[in-house]
């Protein structure tokens, strides 16, 4: 509990803080200045940099590590996480499908429900 | 004596730390389903405007920015407690408390517009989706400005003790995991939307 011990955990934070929103404002410009071209590889490039501003946060402002004290909270992290992409990956995958499978595009889609609705459900 | 009342006290504080950890894992879950339908309904606009013409990146930016500010003095503010430090404690709080009611007016904005020119909830299932993820993490916002308030009052009153650093270390917890949220709804939502 001394100065140095402050200072250090206060740089800490500082650090975080300044990658953090230097991550951001990267994220910001990259769509912005259109630095990429094509929507699918700024997506990529955009959950990238998301990915890695939650790493900093994670481990600058949260205080988590593989070791010691901190262990418990990131294994459940990692096994929330698991579940989280197969939840947001599989939905989107199932989806997509379905809608390629139903070979209707969005237009016959909407054209489809707008009869339906003035057939009255 | 003493040092059996500090391990329980110790313990006692990694318990409850794990808990409320578990709690924002579940959390997780519920935004990861909320993404999950945004993502799946984004295309559904129902000949209605679409997430390009209706959502503003650099509104987003401002309040990343917010957000990000009150994160980083929320975590000073614990900080701060733990030495003993009670009035930087105090005033890194209430920064944070007012960087947060900025960001939720700022939201709460943006959803009047968008509702005063007719592009509520019910006017296509992006729409839907769009409101329900954004203001189910505006909601989270506003019960930890309610909780800060709280824990604002708590340190005033007891200043820096055992008890208060735990309740304000799970505070700060649950404000960095909203900080988290909101990185990927900026990043998906909001800039995603220009794609």
């Amino acid at each position: 509990m001394n100065q140095a011990q402050f200072n250090k955990t206060l740089t800490r934070y500082a650090v975080g803080f300044a990658t953090a929103l230097a991550l951001s404002v990267l994220a910001f410009l990259t769509v912005t200045n259109d630095w990429i071209g094509s929507p699918k590889a700024t997506m990529a490039v955009l959950l990238a940099l998301a990915s890695v501003q939650l790493v900093v946060q994670l481990v600058c402002f949260l205080h988590l590590s593989l070791h010691g004290r901190a262990r418990g909270r990131a294994m459940t992290l990692g096994f929330t996480i698991v579940m989280m992409l197969i939840i947001v990956i599989g939905s989107v995958w199932i989806m997509n499908n379905l809608d390629y499978q139903m070979g209707m595009s969005g237009e016959a889609m909407n054209e489809y429900m707008k009869a339906q609705n003035e057939k009255g459900f | 004596m003493s040092t059996r009342t500090t391990d329980r006290h110790v313990e006692q504080y990694e318990k409850a730390e794990l808990g409320f950890w578990l709690y924002l894992m579940t959390d997780i879950i519920l935004f990861a389903s909320l993404f999950a339908t945004y993502m799946v309904l984004k295309p559904n606009t129902a000949d209605g405007p679409g997430a390009a013409e209706l959502l503003d990146p650099s509104f987003a930016l401002i309040e990343t920015v917010l957000l990000l500010t009150s994160s980083f003095t929320c975590g000073v503010a614990v900080l701060a407690l733990r030495f003993k430090r009670n009035r930087l404690a105090l005033g890194m709080l209430l920064s944070t408390l007012l960087l947060g009611l900025a960001f939720l007016s700022l939201e709460l904005y943006e959803f009047t517009e968008l509702i005063h020119e007719g592009h509520s909830w019910q006017q296509s299932a992006f729409l839907s989706a769009f409101f329900t993820l954004v203001a189910t993490h505006g909601l989270h916002i506003t019960f930890g400005l309610i909780w800060g308030v709280v824990m604002a009052c708590f340190i005033w009153k007891k200043g820096s003790t055992a008890d208060s650093v735990r309740k304000m270390t799970l505070f700060s917890l649950f404000w960095h995991f909203l900080d988290l949220v909101w990185i990927f709804i900026f990043s998906i939502v909001y800039l995603g939307a220009a794609l």
